[in-house]
């Protein structure tokens, strides 16, 4: 093209010149464009002689459609007006963020530090808040999760998820209204699986058929349990996806085939979705219950899990008045069973997490207590460092930025700063999470479900905006009350290049900053502190027998083959013989106690010449541990009374039972219960002799005190279904348990090659699993803890350098006049203690309000355990003076010539 | 000089505008009058459709607006050239003069067959 005119285009888009002219009213522009024209026009008429007003009327019909222009304008003009203000907002955030990052790299140490120390507190608590999520919050993998709930029996002695008997899950199946579908099952147990290998204990779910249908759950592969499996020979399995992956590798052939579970044949009909897990985590396959196993008159033993579905219109509310009612009438109609027996019904996503949900949230408490601590030191990096930029504010303000800008751009630099340390934080979250699945005790259930997914993305976000804000908003408040100064305080600012004694002080607001964060370190101090103590409690507890060097291993004999007691006697007898011949062993008993862990069988039984109280006729139930060989020799439980089980307390011998002090106690307060007999059955008989009384030993969950027990000889057990057996093995060594382990497959494979031994551990293992829920909160608490002692060292550290700084003319004078390097050194240490003592005066008062809730965490310590207190109080008086020791010596450093030359 | 006005072609007008902006700076009413005066009058635009396609052109950052002062010392909202406008103006020309050739040349083959 030709002429090219001159001038060249600047940078800015042209509306946004044109925009500033023309102001932002649109329909008054376009009015005045369009009245010009017309104007234009009549003009030219009234040139040619004609009337002004006959000029007018020509001109708007020469126009043509001026209401479609003016219109058409006007749209266009509000179109551009919304996309300016956009494009406004986004160029001036881009130009902030785009500053806060010149700035933020001006002062990389300082940037780095903010980063790093959001990092720690972002990363913590997300990672707390993915397991919080997969655990507590998300809904259960089965189809409308919420209409699912448990039944338990209440027992007599108050235990509200007592298992139910077979009986009652009958009656309450053909009674209740409240549900549409009701299933029961069996607690997870091992059965010997030989494949190709060696044989191995695997783990299985009985379950009812109809449970299945209650959960909703469908096979991915083949099907799950229907209706009629219920009347079938019950030798069906559903393999769960985890099992089939490790022992057939994917392989779909596997449906259909006969595989041998016990050592009876059974087909495969189906692979459940790698997701289903029930009852909890590890379960290998699940076998029906079928109609001609359920005894509908069993109301004695109870070991039955229950789980229903809530019918249409149906509330756990109203289930739970349909449920009292109809154990009313169980209780009438079966008294000698059923009194004193309860019903309750509970959410079932609740009942899985009832028990870590304390743990989970006392760990979400501490992690967002931590991020507190780390914005409260943040904020304090920041306001040490907006002092600093007194001057480039009120320079800033001083050339027209206005006040709202200002405000922006601090909170701009915040957010930035913060969205740095958020991503680090999710990237550490991931690595601790995946730390934390590895440490957390295995009985926390669903951690299958834990996972960085779009919500707990979502939770570290949000987290770290309110972060940003938060410890943003510390010096955006100070740059308003600064504000109050404007005129004077840009020549103040400009002065106070090196004194900043000015009207700008940030000693209060950062002192008290620090008492906060201090005081939250206490708390969390305290809380961490009460449970190590726990964890010393637990580890010096006296287990009432010799603990060193036992080891444990579990088998369990099939019934298909083993199919009397005499059968199991025989076995057990010559695998006892066989193991007490091993090196190293010095000993061997067998128990049906699960050493180290909760839940134990129950026998309710009659007190020969004494009518019981309770209506069944019956004393309430107590544990009842059934035991071979010389038991109470090799776990060095010590005999008090009478004696031990011998040889001759065989299967046709005059039956026996020892009983334990604390039910000799319980019962024969004031005699000797040796001599006396009692009855599992009922009043009549038939007796067992106590013969003895052994101390009490706490042979379950190491934080389980011992309670009552009794016992009887293994070789005089009634029940053919006590197929299972623990060896209880005294070792000359510490307990080796690989060598011990293959020595004791190898003499069970002797006896029977297809007999697995399952879970060979010392007793100290099995104690620190049934504690790995405590540890789990001591160590997570304890690395909260000395976390928010540290930030809060270096808070102490930072308010009490810039002090120092604040204060040089005051310690130059000092030692002009002639202090010395101690009395100096007095005057920053006492103020740090001040504000260490004002932080666990504040910090003990929090502490004392939240110990409570640990209390479910601690053993055998009061949340109110003054030794921890005052630990922890002096604990944080320490790492106060510690911190203040450089600072303290930098001010006897002082030159006192500068700093009264510089005033 | 007496033949019929014809109506301005559909998206032809902006480039009319565009060309007349090319010679400066110009309020609606005077781009309106040189279009008038280089085509004797044989183009009919109507004035109420001018505004739209200024303002639409506005808006694609083709042109750019001020108010300024008009000959005769009114108010008066001045259009010029961007940067852009002035590609788009090449470019339209380009095309708009390579399709008047090729139609040419059909029209002139159509001529000579019949």
């Amino acid at each position: 093209m030709t002429n090219q005119p001159r001038d060249r285009e600047s940078s800015a888009p042209a509306w946004r010149r044109y925009l500033r002219l023309r102001g932002a009213d649109v329909r008054a522009d376009v009015a005045d464009e369009l009245e010009f024209h017309i104007d234009m026009i009549a003009a030219r008429h009234v040139a040619n002689g004609v009337s002004p007003d006959e000029a007018r009327a020509r001109a708007r019909t020469e126009f043509g459609d001026m209401e479609r222009a003016r219109r058409l304008c006007e749209d266009i003009g509000a179109e551009q007006e919304r996309r300016h203000e956009w494009s406004e907002l986004l160029d001036s955030v881009r130009k902030d963020v785009r500053f806060a990052v010149r700035s933020l790299r001006r002062a990389p140490g300082f940037t780095a530090a903010i980063v790093l120390t959001l990092a720690l507190g972002i990363g913590a608590s997300t990672a707390i808040f993915s397991i919080v999520r997969g655990v507590l919050l998300r809904p259960l993998p089965y189809a409308d999760p919420a209409r699912l709930v448990r039944i338990w029996e209440v027992s007599p002695r108050g235990d509200d998820h007592n298992v139910a008997s077979i009986g009652n899950y009958a009656s309450w199946r053909s009674a209740a209204k409240s549900f549409s579908v009701m299933g029961a099952h069996g607690a997870p147990h091992g059965v010997s699986y030989v494949g190709d290998g060696d044989p191995t204990q695997i783990t299985v779910v009985e379950a009812t058929p109809s449970l299945m249908q209650t959960l909703g759950a469908r096979a991915a592969l083949g099907r799950s349990f229907v209706p009629d499996d219920a009347t079938g020979d019950g030798r069906i399995v559903v393999l769960s996806h985890q099992f089939w992956q490790r022992r057939f590798g994917l392989d779909r052939g596997v449906i259909g085939r006969r595989l041998m579970f016990n050592g009876v044949p059974h087909s495969v009909i189906g692979i459940m979705p790698e997701e289903f897990e029930f009852p909890a985590a590890g379960v290998d396959i699940w076998r029906p219950v079928t109609d001609d196993q359920i005894d509908s008159n069993e109301r004695r033993s109870h070991n039955w899990l229950v789980v229903a579905r809530l019918a249409p219109g149906a509330t756990i509310t109203s289930a739970r008045a349909e449920m009292r009612s109809i154990t009313g009438g169980l209780a009438r109609e079966y008294p000698q069973y059923m009194t004193g027996y309860g019903t309750n019904v509970v959410a079932m996503g609740d009942d899985l997490v009832v028990r870590v949900r304390p743990l989970l949230l006392v760990l979400m408490a501490g992690a967002t207590l931590l991020l507190v601590v780390a914005c409260a030191n943040i904020a304090n990096l920041l306001l040490a460092r907006a002092v600093s930029r007194r001057r480039e504010m009120a320079v800033r303000g001083a050339l027209g930025a206005a006040r709202g800008r200002l405000l922006r751009q601090l909170l701009t630099e915040s957010l930035v700063v913060a969205l740095l340390g958020g991503a680090l934080g999710v990237g550490a979250a991931a690595v601790l999470t995946r730390a934390l699945l590895a440490l957390a005790p295995s009985d926390i259930p669903r951690l299958t479900a834990v996972h960085m997914d779009g919500s707990v993305l979502a939770y570290a976000l949000v987290s770290t905006i309110v972060a940003g804000l938060l410890f943003g908003l510390a010096p955006a408040v100070r740059l308003l009350a600064a504000d109050r100064f404007r005129g004077q305080s840009l020549q103040l600012a400009l002065r106070a290049s090196g004194d900043r004694a000015g009207s700008g002080r940030t000693g209060p607001t950062r002192s008290l900053l620090l008492v906060g964060e201090l005081a939250i370190s206490l708390v969390l101090l305290t809380g961490a502190g009460l449970l190590l103590r726990s964890a010393q409690r637990l580890g010096r507890i006296d287990y009432g027998y010799r603990t060193d060097g036992l080891v444990t291993a579990s088998l369990d004999l099939p019934h298909a083959r083993y199919d009397s007691t005499a059968r199991h006697v025989q076995f057990y007898d010559r695998l006892l013989e066989r193991v007490s011949d091993l090196p190293n062993v010095s000993g061997v008993a067998g128990t049906t106690e699960s050493l180290g862990a909760t839940g134990e069988t129950t026998f309710s039984f009659a007190v020969e010449g004494r009518p019981s109280r309770n209506a069944s006729g019956r004393e309430d139930p107590q544990p009842l541990r059934v035991v071979a060989g010389d038991y109470f020799r090799v776990l060095g439980i010590p005999l008090r009374r009478g004696r031990a089980f011998t040889a001759a307390d065989r299967a046709g011998g005059p039956p026996v039972v020892i009983v334990n002090e604390s039910l000799a106690r319980l019962h024969w307060p004031d005699r000797d219960p040796v001599g006396a007999r009692i009855s599992l059955v009922g009043p009549s008989g038939p007796w067992l002799q106590i013969v003895g009384v052994v101390g009490d030993a706490r042979t379950t969950a190491a934080d389980e005190a011992a309670a009552p027990a009794f016992y009887m000889p293994f070789a005089q057990k009634r029940w053919s279904w006590m197929t299972w057996l623990t060896l209880v093995v005294r070792t000359n060594g510490t307990g080796d348990t690989t060598s011990l382990g293959s020595a004791l497959r190898g003499a069970v494979r002797q006896l029977d090659p297809e007999l697995p031994v399952h879970r060979v551990a010392t007793v100290h293992q099995l104690y620190r699993e049934s504690i790995a829920r405590r540890r789990f909160a001591t160590v997570l608490s304890g690395a909260f803890a000395v976390a928010a002692l540290l930030l809060g060292m270096v808070g102490m550290y930072g308010v009490l350098s810039y002090g120092v700084v604040q204060r040089r003319r005051e310690f130059g004078i000092r030692i002009a006049l002639g202090a010395r390097a101690a009395q100096v050194t007095s005057v920053v240490v006492r103020e740090a203690l001040v504000l260490a003592a004002i932080a666990v005066a504040i910090g003990s008062v929090a502490a004392l309000a939240l110990t409570r809730l640990l209390s479910d965490l601690l053993f055998e310590v009061s949340p109110t355990d003054p030794a921890t207190f005052v630990t922890v109080a002096a604990l944080v008086a320490v790492v106060a003076g510690l911190a203040s020791w450089v600072p303290a010596r930098r001010a006897t450093r002082i030159d006192p010539a500068s700093t009264i030359r510089d005033a | 000089m007496a033949r019929a006005e014809v109506d301005v072609l559909q998206g032809t007008l902006d480039m009319l505008v565009l060309k007349a902006l090319a010679w400066g700076r110009m309020h609606g009413y005077s781009i309106l009058s040189w279009l008038r005066q280089t085509t004797d009058g044989e183009l009919r635009i109507e004035d109420a459709a001018l505004y739209p396609a200024l303002h639409r052109m506005e808006a694609r950052g083709l042109i750019e607006a001020e108010w300024g002062l008009s000959e005769n010392n009114r108010k008066a909202k001045f259009y010029r050239l961007t940067t852009r406008g002035r590609r788009e103006l090449r470019a339209e020309a380009e095309t708009w003069t390579r399709y008047v050739s090729v139609i040419g040349k059909v029209l002139a083959a159509a001529e000579q067959g019949a």
